[in-house]
């Protein structure tokens, strides 16, 4: 499978709400920033946020016009949720790569974990990531969001110490060592599960 | 000189800091989806008074007044925000104003947070004032500064117009210097025919409203942000506001005419650029507000009727619409993948409310705010939601129009908020015109929707202090409803037997349902429902409560209600649903480790 494209770069990271999603968008919005990109993220607010679906897209590079993309114009998607990375596969180009935590929370019906996927789940861009029950396992649950962005940040060539300075940037009640932890679990994972990456360099 | 240190910013930020750096001391709004978080940000500067206002109405009343006080004030609002304001906005269009004023407004194409899909740039030609549409939250920054300018010069309240993609987006914002120096209001000084509006001198100020246009359209023609990029000739685009970005986006290679003023028009650069391009094309975000009004310059455009009307677009969207030349649809999810409906919090009060009136079984006028969640599964207890502040008087149409019909079966559902934000005309009109409407107040002492925002019912300002607020019994007794009843929302059998008695009332009657917001103050539980499988028989009344901690688990042969303590307040709702006492309460015994580090919230903040 290709690669994603070369800069600008569009990253989509959907879940649910209270997964912290758009924190996870800030952070990479800060580790770009401080790799010397130029940036743009576009929120869903609103009403989303009460137990619904919630996403934002984080655009990196150079001569970034479109604070986001429409169907075919993601190249990275990160959800954090089963249903949510189906939910937003429109958005995803044909060359593109999900990166999706399993965990399946059925919308509509209060229903508990699901294990049955739809017929999307086998699409072939799709990488699968045991974010909820490592983050379990190390009774860190509400780091889930921190593993996730670990998994994706093995696949950009941002390096360390940008995302360093981005997570000494949070608020003291975010900046825990559980979340630092569970981000670099999530980075090895990442990198354990593949070298495919897209093409985007801090030059 | 040092390098300019660049902030990334939002759209709304970037409008706060827009009005900071212009030296504004007054600003006032009502809360509301995308616009929120300009007056937020505004009560961080100590320079300025920032300020919720009852409504929208008010919200610019008081803006318009600190004008003519000779202060720079800014206000701003959601769009049907601007339908409330409407009024004074027209007005002040022939008073002008003295000190500048700033009216931002947001639309919300796609209808993401909001009852209808309207483009207010109509407004600009109604009312006759000069718009302003960013494509940045640089641009929003720079606008506002500009637009206190043009204010002045012109004599004349400035739209800024937004949507909710640009009020949302962070893009890296270039910061300035304030003007502290302007801050201080210059002083109001009467002048009889520019301030009282009597017929005489209305006719008089029209006059020179119309002259002011003619000079606002030259100034569009000179002013540098209407502004023509020369790429390839084949293509030119007409385009304003954040589709400007789509377009670059879209088609890189194509010239465009970046309209910034976009009323009244530079009807000069538009003839220029048409003139000078073999296909026309106009792309805007909702109605053909510039496409209609380059047309009537007389000439073409190529792209009439391709472009969509309703939604919000995407660089991709416009490219297939262009390619095909037809609207092509909104680009969202998967639809084959169902979507995720918002749901009441755990233990919201509302949740009690809304299973003591499917108990009951009644027609229900609603309003808008989280309650307005009641009109979905499970209870679907709302039949009418129309705007801010219609629940009462359409709920009196229904009861004058049907009579006995619907007499003891009619219920208004109104919150605190949007009571006082329109809802006591029509509480008026209730008594007034001898209606037996029951009005069920909906009091979680905060404007919740948008954020947990001060208001005068809890009385806590903008700027975070606690004031007086305004005691709603009271207030409802002296407009002259003699039948008030308070109930306790957590108590069902309490709930269900109070509305009955004020349906049953004959005359009008209200119930306030009492408890704050419980994110106002998010602690710990002090208890949990726990199931007992022995007890339950599947009966499914807990899952009318319509909880969101209340999941669905397979035991024996039905289904049973499982718990999801990481959610699970303990408001007992679910334990007084249950006929079989199969839920029950258990005290939490704290762990101290686990109350130290992370808590279990019902929402993220």
């Amino acid at each position: 499978m290709p690669a994603p494209t070369d800069l600008p770069l569009t990253v989509l990271i959907a879940g649910l709400g209270g997964q912290g999603v758009v924190l996870a968008g800030d952070l990479l919005l800060a580790a770009a920033l401080h790799a010397g990109f130029d940036v743009k993220k576009s929120e869903i607010h609103g009403l989303s946020r009460r137990f619904g679906s919630v996403s934002c897209q984080v655009r990196i590079g150079r001569d970034l016009h479109s604070p986001l993309r429409g169907h075919g114009g993601v190249d990275l998607l990160l959800a954090l949720e089963g249903y949510e990375a189906l939910k937003q596969l429109p958005f995803l180009k044909p060359t593109g790569l999900a990166l999706v935590n399993r965990l399946w929370r059925k919308p509509g019906a209060m229903s508990p974990a699901e294990q049955t996927a739809p017929a999307q789940a086998n699409d072939r861009r799709l990488q699968w990531f045991a974010g909820t029950e490592l983050t379990h396992q190390a009774e860190s649950a509400r780091s889930l969001n921190f593993y996730m962005l670990g998994v994706l940040a093995s696949r950009l060539q941002i390096a360390e110490e940008f995302w360093t300075a981005a997570l000494d940037g949070l608020r003291t009640n975010d900046s825990t060592e559980a979340n630092r932890e569970m981000f670099a679990a999530g980075m090895r994972a990442g990198q354990a599960a593949g070298k495919r990456r897209p093409r985007v360099t801090t030059k | 000189m040092t390098a300019q240190k660049k902030l990334l910013m939002s759209g709304n930020q970037a409008i706060a800091r827009g009005a900071f750096e212009s030296g504004v001391s007054v600003a006032t709004s009502y809360p509301g989806t995308p616009c929120t978080e300009i007056l937020e940000s505004l009560s961080r500067y100590k320079s300025v008074q920032a300020m919720w206002s009852t409504n929208e109405k008010v919200a610019y009343e008081v803006a318009l007044g600190a004008a003519f006080a000779g202060a720079r004030a800014l206000v701003a609002m959601k769009h049907v925000g601007l339908n409330v304001a409407a009024d004074p906005l027209f007005s002040s269009v022939y008073t002008g104003i003295n000190g500048g004023l700033v009216v931002v407004v947001g639309d919300d194409p796609s209808a993401g947070s909001s009852q209808n899909e309207q483009d207010s740039r109509h407004y600009a030609r109604a009312a006759k004032l000069p718009m302003l549409e960013p494509s940045d939250s640089q641009e929003a920054k720079d606008l506002v500064v500009e637009a206190f300018e043009l204010s002045e010069r012109f004599d004349t309240p400035v739209l800024l117009r937004l949507t909710t993609r640009l009020c949302h987006s962070k893009t890296l914002v270039a910061v300035g210097e304030p003007q502290l120096d302007r801050v201080t209001a210059t002083g109001f000084v009467r002048d009889f025919d520019k301030y009282v509006l009597l017929p005489r001198q209305a006719i008089l100020r029209h006059t020179a409203i119309e002259n002011r246009l003619v000079a606002l359209a030259e100034h569009a023609d000179r002013w540098g942000r209407n502004r023509i990029e020369w790429r390839n000739r084949s293509r030119g685009i007409i385009t304003s506001g954040v589709a400007y970005e789509y377009v670059r986006e879209a088609f890189p290679e194509a010239s465009v005419l970046k309209l910034t003023q976009t009323y009244p028009l530079p009807a000069e650069t538009i003839r220029e650029f048409a003139e000078r391009v073999d296909e026309l094309l106009v792309i805007e975000e909702l109605d053909p507000f510039l496409e209609e009004q380059v047309r009537a310059l007389g000439i073409r455009v190529a792209s009439e009727g391709w472009i969509p009307r309703v939604g919000e677009l995407t660089p991709e969207r416009i490219q297939l619409s262009v390619e095909r030349k037809s609207p092509q649809p909104i680009q969202n999810g998967d639809p084959s993948i169902a979507g995720r409906v918002p749901r009441i919090c755990a233990g919201c009060q509302y949740l009690g409310v809304y299973t003591a009136i499917t108990r009951i079984g009644v027609r229900v006028a609603g309003d808008i705010g989280c309650y307005t969640l009641g009109a979905l599964e499970p209870w679907n207890a709302i039949d009418t939601v129309v705007c801010m502040g219609a629940g009462i008087g359409t709920a009196i149409g229904m009861e004058k129009a049907l009579g006995d019909r619907v007499r003891g079966k009619l219920l208004a559902i109104i919150g605190d908020s949007t009571l006082l934000h329109s809802g006591l005309g029509p509480l008026l009109d209730l008594v007034y015109n001898q209606g037996q409407t029951t009005v069920l107040v909906m009091d979680n002492s905060t404007t919740a929707m948008t954020g947990l925002q001060g208001n005068p019912g809890n009385g806590r300002t903008a700027g975070g202090e606690a004031g007086p607020g305004v005691n709603l019994e009271k207030l409802i007794e002296a407009i002259g409803i003699e039948w008030i009843r308070v109930i306790n929302p957590y108590d069902l059998a309490e709930s269900e037997a109070v509305l009955r008695e004020a349906l049953d009332h004959p005359g009008p009657s209200v119930v306030i349902s009492r408890a704050p917001c419980l994110l106002l103050k998010q602690k710990t539980p002090v208890q949990q429902a726990h199931l007992s499988e022995e007890a339950c028989t599947g009966c499914g009344e807990c899952f009318q409560v319509g909880c969101v901690a209340i999941e669905k688990q397979n035991i024996h042969d039905f289904v049973a209600p499982l718990i999801n303590h990481d959610l699970c307040v303990g408001c007992t709702l679910c334990v007084q649903a249950c006929p079989e006492g199969a839920l029950a309460p258990r005290k939490i015994v704290p762990d101290l480790v686990e109350i130290d580090t992370c808590l279990p919230l019902p929402i993220s903040l």
